[in-house]
């Protein structure tokens, strides 16, 4: 039975059994009957989920007025205006809207001769505080997070910027689950296209349940099949701050830390949290090498076999020899060995990622020190490529938010170094780039502010210029919609 | 998939198929070549790297042909391992090699795609080409070619012996109209040593010069801008050398060669001894040049250059030596 064809009559015995009834398999249900003093006494039933409510404000909201009443059975409307002691209260929202409620943590109220529901906001499960998250840690700065609490997260923004222009705009995705989203932007600030463009796929989206923000990003975000990724992730509400400052859309999803923003380009993977927080100077020296060592962790592998198979003439003279030697005995190829080599590195992060904190410290050890050295001493593999390889790993964890990126094309630009050399390395560049240029997030070009030749839309890209010289309406959006408006 | 097919074959057509993994090669420090009445015997010394040690172990190894490229590829017959010229620092020349012409030689070993153009030409002085690979010891670990390699480079930064590669050895023998010097190289006390400099007249070995007179021609040549020459058993440090070559401006067939360098010195003396010194050493110089007949100083084409005559017998145009030493510590300077 569909809960949006349920509907209450106006005895309320029967309304009790109807809803036990239905909820008759889940142990959580509680049903409540409270009755007034007056005579003939006011009857309400309460119909709530425990340990989703806040049992105080039930028992001093709800049961305690009821209880203490005095007079005439009431109607609901005049119950919630006279008897019980909420702000926040539903009457006869409709039946989808109830149960929504109602599975969201909401009791129900019914009164005896009224067939009128009403929800009262009761919500009170177990919640974490607003902790740094693990893996957006700053030096300097804020250091709150957001968390699986919906309305926390929403008055964690609001909270940083204190203007009626902040809107929150609600949908519901997920035929089941009906994840609420929020969508959250600034006006004046936000493009509008883009806007109605990302309302539009979300609408779109069917799926039963929304569990996560990955699950709309998969679907909303343009070009979908590329390791790129077209739409940022943020578990901090001062990142999400600066984005809608710069006229971005974040999509706040229920139940998830994680919050979506959108348009996402190519120069904010390069931007760290605290990149704003600390000196520019610094800043910027990090910034460089971040986009080093995302160069040298998708290329250094590649060049190594490339230089090691194809081009033996540009290597020094004695590094040639240390190399030589190092290989002797290591009965792979250089390209095998730097697949096999890569793999188990990626064996390895992954089953540190995956477990424990106290276990993966002692699996580092094991993994990085004891069975690379082991593999050295036995011949499987050689020193240099354990040591290219380890280089290339802990550069990546520099760029985290293309990681999916490093991984699948540092496996390309291997093969293609296998196959053409140099060249191949080359070649296999020519064409990522030629696919990154191709990418557009919500219609924004992927490469937006690098490849552009407007002066005032480069003060945050491979530089982030002091913040006296970064005028709000030189940031990255607000400038691009003013070129495109 | 047609397309993404052709595109593949269009890559592969462009790779050339030279897949070589650096274990399945074996580097060739050093080579020498040697000429008789068998062809072309070419030695390698080979650099085998060791599992156990950092400083690879080196062999030789040699093969006879009538042609070079013929003996760069019988050299390494029958070895597991490809050879690999591209590490070659040195290629060692016999004299009776020299003394034929070598212009055969180096255009094969120019035209090889083994060879790296870089590599640096030797002669070898009073001994078999091949016995610096084989009898001499290594150094420091080194194969002897290899450590000769570092020698080479060494005594070509400090200006002691002309920077003599394979590419310009054959421009001076084909195009250049200078001729070639090469540095020489000897055996001494089982070691390869520098030891002056091999003359040519075209691409045939003329004469010798005596290390202390390859600094001088060195000097001449103003391969850098430093030069230690000694007189009386002192050494005078010569810097900011500059040296130009003119060809009288009237049909008399005579040169002036001008030569200025600052010395680090106390007094205007020592300043004055080393110019004299220097006058008379490349007096000596140029006068052995014109007796063997090498032109390395380019004097026909600088004589060319200004009188568009190529009718010269520079062997026995007088030619005028100026030499000007400044003493960078005192106010005077000494001029010869």
């Amino acid at each position: 039975m569909k809960l949006s064809e349920l509907s209450f009559t106006t005895n309320l015995d029967e309304n009790i059994a109807r809803m036990k009834e239905l909820f008759a398999h889940d142990n959580t249900f509680i049903c409540r009957i409270a009755q007034g003093r007056g005579s003939p006494a006011l009857r309400a039933a309460l119909f709530f989920f425990d340990g989703m409510v806040n049992n105080e404000v039930i028992n001093e909201s709800l049961v305690k007025p009821v209880t203490l009443w005095d007079g005439a059975p009431l109607p609901m409307d005049a119950a919630i205006a006279e008897v019980l002691h909420t702000n926040d209260c539903a009457f006869d929202p409709g039946m989808e809207k109830l149960f929504a409620a109602f599975l969201y943590g909401d009791t129900i109220v019914l009164v005896d001769g009224d067939s009128r529901p009403a929800v009262v906001n009761t919500k009170g499960f177990a919640r974490r505080g607003p902790d740094e998250p693990n893996n957006e840690k700053v030096l300097r700065g804020p250091r709150e997070g957001f968390t699986e609490m919906f309305m926390g997260n929403l008055s964690l923004i609001r909270r940083r910027l204190r203007t009626p222009q902040l809107c929150f705009e609600f949908m519901q995705v997920g035929s089941v689950s009906h994840t609420t989203v929020c969508v959250c932007y600034l006006d004046g600030i936000v493009d509008q296209t883009i806007l109605k463009d990302v309302k539009r796929r979300i609408q779109n989206i069917h799926l039963d349940s929304v569990l996560d923000a990955n699950y709309l990003n998969e679907i909303i975000r343009d070009n979908r099949a590329s390791p790129f990724p077209t739409a940022g992730c943020t578990e901090r509400p001062d990142i999400v701050a600066a984005k809608l400052l710069e006229g971005r859309i974040a999509l706040v999803v229920d139940g998830t830390p994680v919050v979506l923003t959108v348009p996402h380009i190519l120069q904010e993977t390069f931007q760290a949290n605290d990149d704003y927080y600390i000196s520019y100077l610094y800043t910027n020296l990090t910034r460089w090498l971040r986009i080093l060592g995302f160069i040298l962790t998708l290329t250094l592998p590649a060049v190594y076999v490339s230089l090691l198979t194809w081009h033996q003439e540009m290597i020094p003279t004695r590094l040639l020899f240390s190399i030589a030697a190092s290989r002797q005995g290591v009965p792979f190829p250089t390209f095998t060995e730097a697949v096999g080599t890569l793999i188990v590195f990626e064996i390895l992060k992954e089953a540190g990622t995956r477990t424990p904190d106290t276990i993966g410290q002692a699996l580092s050890i094991v993994g990085g020190l004891v069975l690379g050295q082991a593999a050295v001493e036995a011949r499987f593999v050689s020193a240099p490529m354990v040591i290219v390889v380890a280089f290339s790993g802990v550069t990546a964890l520099i760029v985290p938010k293309l990681r999916t990126a490093t991984l699948i094309y540092r496996f390309f630009l291997l093969v293609c170094a296998a196959i053409l050399g140099l060249y191949g390395v080359l070649l296999g560049l020519g064409m990522i780039l030629a696919q990154v240029c191709h990418l557009t997030s919500f219609g924004v070009p992927y490469l937006t502010n690098l490849l552009s030749g407007e002066t005032r839309s480069h003060t945050d890209v491979v530089l982030r210029f002091p913040w006296f010289a970064m005028k709000p309406d030189h940031r990255f959006l607000a400038g691009w919609n003013g070129v495109h408006r | 998939m047609k397309r993404i097919g052709i595109l593949i074959l269009l890559c592969l057509s462009l790779c050339g198929c030279s897949w070589r993994d650096a274990a399945d090669l074996s580097a060739v420090t050093a080579g020498a070549i040697a000429q008789d009445e068998n062809g072309y015997t070419l030695t390698a010394e080979l650099a085998v790297p060791s599992a156990d040690s950092a400083v690879p172990q080196s062999i030789t190894i040699a093969g006879t042909a009538d042609s070079i490229v013929q003996a760069i590829d019988r050299v390494g017959t029958g070895r597991d391992a490809q050879l690999y010229w591209s590490h070659a620092r040195v290629l060692l020349l016999g004299t009776d090699l020299l003394r034929d012409g070598m212009q055969q030689t180096v255009r094969e070993l120019t035209a090889s795609s083994e060879v790296r153009p870089s590599v640096r030409l030797c002669a070898v002085k009073q001994a078999q080409a091949d016995s610096i690979l084989t009898a001499c010891t290594s150094v420091s670990g080194d194969p002897p070619g290899f450590a000769l390699g570092d020698s080479l480079d060494l005594a070509v930064k400090q200006s002691q012996t002309p920077d003599m590669p394979l590419y310009r050895v054959l421009d001076r023998i084909e195009a250049d109209g200078i001729d070639p010097v090469l540095p020489a190289v000897s055996i001494q006390e089982e070691q390869a040593v520098l030891d002056g400099a091999a003359l040519f007249s075209g691409d045939t070995l003329c004469g010798w010069l005596d290390e202390t007179q390859t600094v001088v021609l060195c000097l001449l040549m103003q391969t850098g801008d430093t030069a230690m020459i000694y007189h009386d058993n002192t050494g005078y440090k010569l810097t900011q050398i500059n040296t130009t070559i003119q060809a009288d401006t009237s049909n008399t067939p005579s040169f002036a060669v001008t030569v200025t360098a600052s010395l680090p010195c106390e007094d205007s003396e020592q300043a004055k001894s080393a110019a004299s010194a220097l006058r008379t050493q490349c007096i000596q110089v140029i006068k052995t040049l014109q007796e063997t007949g090498c032109d390395a100083l380019g004097l026909r084409r600088i004589w060319t250059a200004q009188h568009n005559s190529s009718d010269i017998d520079w062997r026995t145009a007088p030619i005028t030596v100026h030499v000007t030493v400044r003493a960078t510590q005192s106010t005077e300077g000494g001029t010869q």
